[in-house]
């Protein structure tokens, strides 16, 4: 599927993308306390991760993640599935897919719920892509929260150092949990740092999807072309609360209500509709019925009665799973 | 070969058949790594950018080389110190050692990590973390004790599809020299049977092996015969050996250089009465060191490490009790067998 945004078909294609993302999102908030809602941060996480190749190595940002997997071809009903851990999903129960989809060689996911960890691994397979001289690039998102973990700063670090293929973005959507990055990131801003580490950088409004691809998609060359990485400083925000019960005693309505007028999806929208390219009833149209669509595939993943598939395997080794299914 | 060059000679040879298997660690370019622990491979693994000198930033080090390994390569991190590997926890064993459950085997983590513990010519850097790595499923614990096992476990370290930890004791390293069959194969999870015996069971790992060997030859001639157990891997630990040898023997003691609290020695037994039911017809003493961290004082760093006298006083001691085995014990109302 094409999500180059130089054509008609390709910002079609984007632009659904977010609608869908969000309705899968959406939907989880309706059937899970737990969910942590990724609402008014697509243009990032759909504009930083369209148009790789397949082959390329992807570990998006928790907030998001979900989205991301679907518009690499996933069926929501397997990552439905995985949210709440059933047998429908393709981790059997085992893996925590509140948080992330499951993961395989190409999809880097969250093991635990610590953060951080990711960028390391990201930077692992970047490693991985340039020791087997391969052309392919990891992108690797992460929050402003996170992006005070050491591990972070290592990885960044390594990765400049080596010359690695590897686009990091800085999905900065304002708060970790209830601390706002303005606070916790002393010292300047996450770019900062980075041109410090040494790697190329770039702030782009991260409420502007365009914005965000071209950003990508020049850092995503020059990594395959050999120049190392890039660091994409996106500004956006969280529109929801960190987790579902989050009473969001650290933030005014004003402040929200002021983003909630730059919207990443309506500002598209609005692009392609003055363009002729999307009817103001076809878009709402279309973002009703797949919001319906994903309300239903989640209800029925929730619903899912009780499965008999599930293997409770006493070893952790890699071999013994082998055994068992 | 000394075990540090066996071990020097399984990297080269697994990087000479599998070009999916690089090298990560400070110091070990030019410099060959630290107490030589990748002497001779710059020259043949610098120039193709296998070799690569690492910054400090053991997080990251062992961190990439999950996420490396997840998508296909075989790193090896040469992470110089045991005591480091407390920063590299979350990467390694919270998440890195859970990926092959967390997917079903669809993801792996081929990955080894190199370190050096224990006391010896290296003054310092002697922690050896060992029962902390225990408490992480999906995590293997290798140590070897001779070149022969040495070479052989470490190619099944970087063979096998989970995160190995490889812990090389600084005494042993540069130690006697043995030849190498590079063709023989040793299966990560096997223990040893170094010295075979009747009287007492001792198991060991690390310098504990060659000291309850020479403990077993000083009380050989007392008329106390030891079987040493070298345990090789601590995860997964061989107990099927080991409870073998002590219904035999009917007295086992368990030599151990790390600290006692949730680590090998408290493990051992764990799974010894677990296999027995509850009903163990052996006794159980432990030699080890206190539980304070590794002193610095050379006198204070040798009297923390049980020596080849301590082994040889605990075996004595247990040998002079009645091994239940020989008797036909019950266990008491409502109390311990």
């Amino acid at each position: 599927m094409s999500f180059d945004h130089g054509t008609p078909e390709g910002r079609m294609n984007l632009w659904r993308a977010m609608v869908r993302g969000r309705a899968f999102d959406q939907a989880m908030c309706r059937h899970n306390n737990h969910w942590h809602e990724a609402r008014g941060e697509e243009a990032v996480f759909i504009g930083g991760f369209a148009q790789l190749e397949a082959d390329d190595i992807v570990a998006p940002h928790f907030r998001g993640a979900c989205a991301v997997s679907l518009m690499r071809g996933s069926d929501p009903a397997e990552l439905a599935a995985g949210v709440f851990g059933t047998d429908g999903s393709n981790s059997g129960g085992n893996w925590r897919g509140d948080i992330c989809p499951t993961p395989s060689e190409r999809f880097i996911g969250m093991f635990s719920g610590s953060l951080g960890t990711t960028v390391a691994y990201a930077t692992g397979a970047a490693l991985h892509l340039q020791q087997r001289h391969l052309k392919n690039v990891a992108v690797c998102a992460f929050g402003d929260g996170t992006a005070n973990a050491g591990i972070v700063a290592e990885s960044m670090n390594l990765a400049s150092m080596l010359k690695l293929p590897l686009v990091f973005i800085c999905q900065n959507n304002q708060y970790a949990t209830s601390l706002p990055a303005t606070t916790a990131i002393a010292g300047g801003t996450v770019s900062d740092r980075a041109k410090a580490l040494g790697l190329e950088v770039v702030d782009v409004d991260g409420n502007d999807l365009e914005a965000v691809i071209s950003a990508r998609a020049t850092a995503v060359a020059r990594a395959r072309e050999g120049g190392g990485p890039t660091l994409i400083h996106a500004l956006t925000y969280r529109m929801g609360g960190h987790y579902m019960n989050d009473p969001e005693t650290y933030r005014t309505r004003d402040e929200v209500a002021a983003w909630e007028k730059l919207d990443p999806i309506t500002r598209f929208e609005q692009k392609l509709i003055v363009a002729g390219e999307l009817g103001a009833d076809e878009a709402a149209s279309e973002t009703l019925s797949l919001m319906a669509e994903m309300n239903d595939i989640v209800a029925a993943a929730k619903d899912a009665p009780p499965t008999e598939n599930l293997v409770l395997n006493p070893s952790a080794y890699a071999e013994d799973w082998r055994i068992a299914s | 070969m000394t075990i540090s060059e066996a071990i020097v000679a399984a990297i080269g040879d697994a990087m000479d058949t599998d070009d999916s298997v690089y090298l990560l660690g400070q110091d070990i370019g030019i410099f060959e790594g630290p107490m030589q622990s990748t002497k001779g491979l710059w020259e043949r693994f610098g120039p193709a950018g296998r070799l690569i000198d690492a910054p400090i930033s053991e997080a990251s080090m062992v961190g990439s080389a999950v996420g490396a390994a997840m998508a296909g390569s075989r790193p090896i991190i040469d992470l110089m110190f045991a005591e480091f590997l407390a920063l590299t926890m979350t990467p390694l064993a919270l998440e890195g050692a859970s990926v092959a459950y967390r997917t079903r085997s669809g993801v792996t983590v081929p990955l080894v990590v190199r370190a050096k513990f224990g006391i010896g010519p290296h003054r310092g850097h002697a922690e050896s973390c060992i029962g902390m790595l225990m408490g992480f499923p999906g995590l293997k614990i290798v140590i070897p004790t001779s070149p022969q096992d040495a070479y052989s476990l470490m190619r099944a370290a970087i063979q096998d599809d989970n995160p190995v930890v490889f812990l090389e004791h600084m005494s042993l390293l540069h130690g006697a020299r043995a030849e190498v069959d590079t063709q023989l194969s040793i299966e990560i999870g096997t223990a040893s049977i170094r010295r075979p015996g009747n009287d007492v069971t001792v198991v060991a790992s690390g310098l504990m092996v060659s000291r309850a060997l020479r403990a077993a030859k000083a009380l050989a001639a007392e008329g106390i015969d030891v079987e040493l157990i070298d345990t090789r891997s601590m995860a997964p630990l061989d107990i099927s050996t080991i409870l073998k040898s002590v219904q035999r023997t009917g007295r086992l003691v368990i030599a151990e250089e790390s600290w006692p609290v949730a680590g090998p020695a408290s493990e051992i037994c764990a799974q010894l009465i677990r296999a027995v039911d509850g009903l163990p017809s052996f006794t159980v003493d432990f030699v080890e060191p206190p539980h304070t961290p590794v002193p610095f004082a050379a006198q204070l760093e040798a009297a923390f490490v049980p020596s080849i006298e301590n082994i040889a006083a605990a075996v004595s001691k247990a040998h002079g009790r009645n091994a239940i085995a020989r008797s036909t014990a019950v266990p008491a109302e409502g109390g311990a067998a």
